[in-house]
């Protein structure tokens, strides 16, 4: 692993038994347990954050996507896991759906 | 046959429903390279029904623009949906294939005309290609991946493919 910086963080004494007790059963040293939760903790926080962002609008899923630095077909996925739907312009779609029956019937 | 410009989302839902032929009604089909780039990162995340997309490129049935997309004020859309934006400006009469609320509310402010995917498969009722009750079970399908339609909605559309289409 490249050189990192070393910083420094308070952690309740519980979390640092339940690191330990991890790193061991995953064979890995307690620093890359914590830098590999860190990372998975601080997706979740992104895609958590985009996910909200999608819901109140105003910002396509894409963006939100990017903007939590996933991809596209996974926020989709995050998306449906989260029971959040994906929207379209339903209003827009009942215009077109009427306009079609409508020149159907006029035939 | 109208031209058409196709964003992420409704090929990667096409792709999922295994009908990405339902894009035949378009002609020339076309797409952009941003596009296409997140397509296929979602093969590095076990999105395995992306290679169909690949397949309609490699045919060249979809036809891939190079553009820098270039922001336009007041859109909160991302990079490769403005690139959609605006390739479909760009030729007359081209429709662009959109799902996703802000990228259709933002594409029709700029007077572009947008289908949605369950559109595009009531157009392949329309058209002969697709059956009534395959269209009933592909909207259900549609849902269940995730893309919401009000009950109306939902309604409506199987009473376009009634009136539309073969049982």
């Amino acid at each position: 692993m490249a050189q990192g910086t070393v910083t420094t963080v308070r952690l309740p004494p519980e979390d640092l038994k339940r690191l330990a007790k991890l790193a061991k059963e995953l064979e890995v040293d307690r620093s890359a347990l914590i830098r590999r939760a860190l990372d998975a903790g601080v997706r979740e926080i992104l895609v958590e954050e985009a996910v909200r962002k999608y819901q109140r609008g105003g910002a396509s899923a894409w963006f939100c996507a990017r903007g939590a630095g996933v991809n596209l077909l996974v926020f989709l996925d995050e998306l449906k896991v989260r029971g959040v739907p994906f929207r379209t312009d339903e209003d827009l779609l009942r215009e077109q759906v009427e306009e079609l029956i409508r020149a159907r019937r006029g035939r | 046959m109208p031209a058409a410009v196709v964003n992420a989302s409704p090929l990667a839902f096409l792709a999922r429903l295994g009908r990405l032929d339902a894009l035949d009604v378009f002609q020339p089909l076309l797409t952009t390279d941003v596009v296409i780039q997140e397509i296929e990162e979602g093969l590095l995340h076990g999105h395995r029904e992306i290679l169909a997309v690949r397949d309609l490129t490699e045919r060249g049935t979809l036809k891939v623009r190079r553009v820098a997309p270039s922001p336009i004020p007041g859109l909160t859309l991302d990079p490769g949906e403005l690139t959609v934006v605006q390739v479909a400006r760009g030729i007359k009469g081209a429709v662009a294939v959109v799902d996703d609320l802000s990228a259709i509310k933002a594409a029709r402010h700029l007077g572009i005309s947008v289908r949605s995917t369950p559109f595009v498969l009531l157009m392949n009722v329309e058209g002969g290609a697709i059956s009534r009750d395959e269209f009933a079970r592909l909207m259900d399908r549609l849902m269940k991946d995730g893309y919401f339609l009000a009950p109306s909605i939902y309604l409506k559309l199987l009473e376009g493919a009634r009136t539309a289409g073969r049982p």
